[in-house]
Formats: C-alpha cells, structure tokens, sequence
C-alpha cells in the first residue's frame, strides 16, 4: 500500500489557519497546526524542563501514531497490518510534520528505528515522540510498557531502540559502563533481558 | 793681573751679587753698580754718549768684559749662553752704527755705554793687557766649535731684525750664535704677543718697559760665571775657589744650569751606514695587533696581512654530454638468469562454490506488524 498525503494539509488563507487531516482512529475531524521555525522551537525546547519537553514530545507523537493508526481503521488494524504498511504509514506522518526519515532495522529479534536527517533538536526529545507514535499506533501501552532508548547519532542517522522497560534499562546501563550499543544489542539477544 | 786679583775681584763681585740679591727689586732698570759697571742703558742715555774710539773701545773690553767674551774654553760652559741677553738688550737700545763706522771686530759697539763709565780700567796698558787676552781667546775657529760639545739651544723666538743684530755682534766677537742662548729674547719679547711682526722699534720699546732689574742681576751673574770658566783655563790652582763661588752663586737662586746643558750631542749614522741584517735574520712580515683604543679617526687603519694572491682562475672545460646514453634503470648491477625461479601457479579464478558459509538461521519473518513487535519485545 502506497500512503496517500492528498490534502494532508490544508491553508485556510482567507481565515488564517493551517489544518491537518484528522485521524480517523480518535474520531476527530483536522486539526489546527502552526508553523513554527525549527530555531525557536529548538530554543523553547532547550530552556524548557525535561518534564515539558518529554510532554511535549509525547503529545506530538501521539498525534503522530494516531493519523497513522487511522488509515488503518485503528490500532487493531495496525497490529494486523503488515510490516511494510505500517512502517510506510509512520513514516509519512513523521516526514509530513518535519521531523526525518522514519525507517526500521531488526538486529537479531531487537528491533531498532533509524531517523535520518531530524531537525536540530536534543535526541531525547525524538525518543519520547517515538514512543508516544508507536504506542498510539498499537495501542501497545494498554498491555506492557514499551520503552524507546537512544543508541546513536551516527553520519547516517539517529538509532532508538525499541525494548521492553527492563531490556531497555539493562541496555542503558551498558551502555553507560562502555559498551559500545551494537554489543549492547548482543548481550541483549543473547543473555535476555529477563534476569 | 794677577790671580790674586781676579779672585779679589770676584769676590767682591760676588758680594756685590749677594748684596743686590738682597735688594728689594725695582721696576726700573739699574744703571751703575758699585764698581762702575754699567751693563743696561737706556736708548735716550746711550744717545748722548759719544761714540767710542777703537782703543778706548779696547780698553772697555779688557777692563770690564774681557772675561765675558768668547773663547774656547767658554763655548761649551753651560753658564757661557747667558752672556747674550744683556749683550741684547743693550744692543736694541742702540741706534744702528753708522756705516762709514771702521771699527775693530773685536770692538764692541754695544758696550759702548760702559766706555765712558765712571769706572773704566785705571790705564791703557791694562786695557791693551786685556785686549790682548781677549784677542787670544776671541778667536775661534769653525773647526773648534764643530769639535766641542755644545748645549742644546732652544728655537729662537725674535724678528729678522734682532737676528740679523744679533749675527752682526757674532761676527764683531768671532762667537758663534749657537753659543747665546735667548732667554733675553725671551724677556723682551712678550711670550703671548707673535714676535714675528714686532720691528725693530717696538723692540725697543720693549726693552725699555720689561727690562727689570732681574735682567740685569743675571747679566752680572753670567759675567761672574764667564770669568770663572776663564779663570779655570789659565791657572788651575784657584780652580777649587771659583767652584765654591759658583756654588755660592748656585745657592742663591740664580739662574741655574739646563739640566741638558753638558749632555753630548747624539749624532745619528747615515742610513747607508747601517748594515743590512742577514738573509738568516731576517723575520717574516708580520703586523702588529692594533687594539680599537687606537683606532681613532687620526690614525688610519692597519694595512691588511700580506696574504699569497689567489689563483688564477682559467676557463673552465665543460663536461660531455651524458644525457644520451644514461640509463636510469640500470643500477649498475646485472642480473644472472640462473638466479630467477620459475613459478608455476594454478588457475583459480573460479572458486564461488568452493566454500559454504554455515550460519545461524535469521529471525523469522514477521508476517504482520503486530507480530513483529511482539518478537521485538520478547527479549
């Protein structure tokens, strides 16, 4: 399936306003959007507390995962979706917003999100806005905790992991003793993250 | 006259010099002394003496200068030189003879103040006694002179005109000029005024206004030492007392002799005289070191060392070209064919399925996205 961005869109000129199609998952029709400059929202971002960036994140992910849901008919369809489908959906909406090339990598059973040419934001800032996408797509929060964890900025792209909370924290703590994130991801698969 | 006589009469001589010595000096300039001896004049007094006849002239002489004059023995006295500048002095007062004038040589006519003085000898025939001893010894040979040893004499320092009176008394008296030293030309002529330009009548002027008694005190003194010396060559007896009397005269801060007064001449060789030193001598060329204090802008630099010029340089023959036959490659060493192996390899350019690669069998697939993110977050 080809994702369709027809009047994804639309400039209300004679009254002001920018208007997003709404998600046919919440059930709400467009939604008013603002163009706001890369720079000062980088600033906002930077001078705000960790917590507002997180839930500033997190609310655009949200969104986010919900428009992609609803070409899906929901976060049922989406887990019934193939793989392609639903990668193609996510991206669309993350390159409408502005924010990168979404794309997915298996290493092994671990499944990694490689974000190519972001905006100059913080890379914590990506990784709740991931989150929040996935979540609202899958509706995956409503049965275990999903957490998504910054591996890399590397030349071509930015890495998240997506894990389980425990397998994502032991990764942290890894990678925070020097482990590089690839060995990382191989102690992963082969010690588990259940001990 | 006896020796007697003359020691009496040095002595009293003596004493008199003792007794002017003690004398409060006076500007102007004396005239007679106790004896009669009248040795400094001036122009307007020598003007209306009448000029003096040969003989009387003689007598003056011998009466009162006859030891004064010159003689041989004299020449070479240190005490002789100083005979002149009262002799000088006298001399610019004086108008210049007359030129029909026939007098003697050995007249003097600067002395012909002292012809008419109260104390002229008492005859003629002691006059004629002393003009003979002073005729003796007045004459001088050139010979003589050369022979004996002379003091140094300093540069005079008086006009053409005083010299040439000057050369005039010489040839009255035989006496060398070397023989007078000029300390009178010293007095008369003031040393911070050029005596060059000075004529014979500021001469006189001179003579009148800076002649000082103590002019005339080393005249007298002079003529003392003058009549010792000559006393010395006739008798050798009252030798011991006209040296007491000298030192007496000495002691009393008169005019003492130059130091230099008896030191011999040094006559240098001639040049062709010196020997030319040895080939086996000789030493090479060498400059001595000259230090920077004495490198000033007066003196001129040392000359360079004497150093053996360069070669001369010739044309130079170029080289041939070499660029035609020059092999870079070649090391100048030859390879031996018998020391290069032959290898035999096997073609193996085809090997795609010689090995297998055994690995761990991938992740199933996921069939839907629900599945794979539950394989994802089963680890």
């Amino acid at each position: 399936m080809r994702v369709d961005l027809t009047s994804a869109v639309r400039f209300d000129l004679p009254r002001g306003a920018v208007h997003t199609t709404g998600s046919g998952l919440t059930g709400q029709g467009e939604e008013r959007a603002v163009l706001i400059p890369v720079a000062a929202l980088a600033e906002a971002l930077a001078s705000a507390p960790r917590d507002t960036r997180e839930h500033v994140a997190r609310a655009v992910g949200g969104s986010i995962g919900r428009r992609a849901a609803a070409r899906f008919g929901g976060s049922s369809g989406v887990r019934d979706a193939d793989v392609e489908s639903v990668v193609e959906s996510l991206a669309a909406e993350i390159a409408l917003a502005g924010f990168g090339v979404l794309s997915l990598e298996r290493w092994g059973k671990a499944l990694v999100i490689l974000l190519e040419a972001p905006p100059a934001f913080d890379s914590q800032f990506f990784a709740p806005l991931l989150e929040a996408a996935l979540g609202a797509a899958t509706a995956w929060a409503t049965r275990a905790s999903l957490t998504c964890l910054h591996l890399s900025n590397d030349d071509d792209g930015s890495r998240f992991l997506i894990a389980r909370g425990p397998s994502g924290e032991q990764v942290r703590m890894w990678m925070n003793s020097g482990v590089t994130w690839a060995e990382a991801l191989r102690r992963l698969q082969r010690d588990g993250g259940n001990r | 006259v006896t020796d007697r006589e003359r020691i009496s009469r040095l002595e009293a001589l003596l004493a008199r010099v003792k007794a002017r010595t003690d004398e409060p000096r006076s500007d102007l300039p004396t005239e007679h002394t106790e004896n009669g001896e009248q040795h400094a004049e001036t122009y307007e007094e020598a003007e209306l003496i009448e000029e003096p006849t040969d003989d009387v002239a003689a007598a003056a002489i011998g009466a009162d200068d006859f030891l004064e004059s010159s003689h041989p023995e004299a020449i070479g006295h240190p005490h002789a030189d100083s005979r002149f500048p009262a002799e000088s002095s006298t001399l610019q007062a004086l108008p210049p003879p007359p030129p029909n004038s026939s007098n003697n040589a050995f007249v003097a006519p600067d002395s012909s103040p002292i012809v008419l003085s109260p104390t002229s000898p008492a005859s003629l025939e002691e006059a004629f006694e002393q003009y003979e001893m002073v005729s003796e010894v007045v004459e001088v040979t050139p010979d003589a002179e050369d022979d004996a040893v002379r003091p140094s004499v300093p540069a005079p320092i008086m006009s053409d005109e005083a010299f040439a009176q000057a050369d005039e008394l010489q040839l009255r008296v035989s006496t060398p000029i070397e023989e007078f030293q000029s300390q009178q030309r010293l007095v008369v002529a003031p040393s911070s005024r050029p005596v060059s330009g000075v004529d014979a009548g500021e001469l006189e002027v001179l003579g009148e206004a800076d002649l000082e008694s103590d002019e005339v005190m080393d005249v007298e003194t002079d003529d003392l030492l003058s009549r010792t010396s000559d006393m010395d060559v006739q008798s050798s007896r009252p030798t011991r007392q006209a040296e007491e009397m000298i030192a007496t005269i000495l002691s009393t801060g008169l005019d003492a002799p130059p130091e230099n007064a008896n030191r011999p001449v040094l006559e240098l060789q001639d040049e062709d005289e010196i020997e030319e030193p040895p080939p086996s001598s000789r030493r090479p060329v060498s400059h001595e070191e000259v230090h920077e204090q004495e490198l000033t802008f007066e003196n001129d630099p040392p000359p360079s060392p004497l150093m053996t010029p360069p070669p001369e340089s010739g044309p130079q023959v170029a080289l041939a070209d070499l660029s035609g036959d020059f092999d870079a490659d070649f090391s100048g060493v030859r390879k031996d064919p018998a020391d290069e192996p032959v290898v035999l390899r096997a073609p193996l350019a085809d090997n795609s399925g010689v090995a297998v690669v055994v690995a761990p069998s991938p992740p199933r697939a996921a069939a839907t996205f629900g599945e794979l993110i539950d394989v994802a977050l089963s680890i």
